[in-house]
């Protein structure tokens, strides 16, 4: 059988030729037999009616309701991210060595209270009119604390949120700040313990010993 | 009032599109035997009636999209093998245990108030799906060759290649086991 023959289409031996008869002859019975039959007949019936069923304006209604709420997850899925990202915008994050400067006050505080009156006048240098010591009608604890809780497992940076509720007292005295005020008071922290450490002349002994 | 017989597919398709119902209807009743013994090539007749519902329903929603100019069959057999194709993926994925199909094709006869041919059955068991396919659209839907290359997404050669085969593979097993007409 040569290419050109089987692209030209032609039925090479009479073998071939009876059986293209045939197929035809069956397919021509099938379609008389078929037209006739009454299970396709049902079958048709069936869905007519199922399409008729589909025009109706009621149908479409529902349709639409159904496609509606396919946005939800995702809309759920939207703000969650969008909750994460403002609050790693707005909030910031802090890596652990950072932290270690809130140890040290933490232990001098100690002392103060165990054997001294602590002089707080550096205490002054804080803008205490900016503190909102109010609760507020919404604890946005309950909302940022586990969502910071869910960031940092996706992260060794360790998340540091002003509102978290459960820092030790000294680190949760800037509780209410702003963030700005926050930052600055931890940057003049040291220096403010040094006037503190010097103004008091027992410190500076203990400290020199 | 014209009757709706005398119109051809492709009118029948063109007045559907402009919100005919009964136009589809009458589609409906031409395809359905139609798509349902070339449905026959990919499972068995459960399988092929669903998915010739499937099927007209879809060219039903879909009968915007059918380019007047053209014919109506290739159209609606391209969408007839897509989904049955889809499906077959499907049902793959779900790992169905294929005991439920030979089931199903053993209770064929029972099932069709109709008897497939002899010669159609032996080709289904002896040939591959496209070349059934193909057959069936070429020689038992009386398509033309470019038609079939159409709807089963091969080139025109590629279909001609394959119809030479699979007439010489029943020519030689018929030859050996003749059967009566």
């Amino acid at each position: 059988m040569s290419i050109k023959s089987i692209l030209q289409n032609k039925p090479c031996s009479e073998a071939e030729k009876q059986v293209i008869e045939k197929l035809r002859h069956e397919a021509n019975l099938e379609k008389i037999a078929s037209s006739q039959s009454k299970k396709h007949g049902n079958e048709v019936s069936q869905f007519l009616d199922l399409i008729k069923d589909e025009s109706k304006p009621d149908r479409k209604i529902k349709n639409n309701n159904r496609k509606s709420t396919f946005y939800l997850p995702r809309l759920a899925f939207a703000s969650f991210s969008l909750c994460i990202a403002s609050f790693l915008i707005f909030k910031g994050f802090e890596k652990p060595e950072e932290k270690k400067w809130i140890q040290d006050l933490s232990l001098i505080e100690d002392l103060v209270e165990l054997e001294f009156q602590p002089d707080l006048g550096f205490m002054e240098n804080i803008n205490l009119e900016n503190f909102t010591w109010e609760k507020p009608s919404v604890d946005l604890n309950l909302i940022l604390t586990p969502i910071a809780d869910f960031g940092s497992l996706f992260t060794d940076i360790e998340i540091v949120p002003p509102f978290n509720p459960y820092f030790d007292p000294v680190q949760n005295l800037p509780n209410r700040l702003i963030p700005s005020e926050f930052w600055d008071f931890k940057e003049n922290t040291e220096e403010d313990f040094e006037n503190f450490r010097d103004s008091i002349p027992f410190l500076n002994e203990i400290f020199s010993v | 009032m014209q009757n709706k017989e005398s119109f051809s597919d492709e009118e029948l398709a063109i007045r559907s599109q402009q919100g005919g119902m009964a136009d589809f209807e009458e589609l409906a009743k031409r395809y359905w035997p139609r798509l349902h013994r070339f449905l026959l090539t990919y499972g068995n007749d459960a399988f092929a009636s669903d998915i010739t519902q499937e099927t007209l329903l879809r060219a039903y929603q879909k009968i915007s999209y059918y380019h007047p100019k053209k014919t109506f069959a290739p159209w609606v057999f391209t969408i007839a093998r897509n989904l049955a194709l889809n499906s077959l993926k499907r049902s793959k994925r779900k790992a169905e245990v294929t005991m439920d199909d030979n089931f199903s094709e053993s209770n064929q006869e029972i099932e069709n108030d109709y008897e497939i041919g002899i010669m159609w059955s032996k080709a289904k068991q002896f040939l591959s799906k496209t070349a059934y396919g193909s057959l069936r659209l070429y020689y038992g839907e009386e398509l033309t060759i470019k038609e079939v290359a159409f709807i089963m997404g091969k080139s025109e050669i590629a279909i001609k290649v394959i119809l030479h085969r699979s007439r010489k593979k029943l020519a030689e097993y018929f030859k050996s086991n003749p059967i009566k007409l």
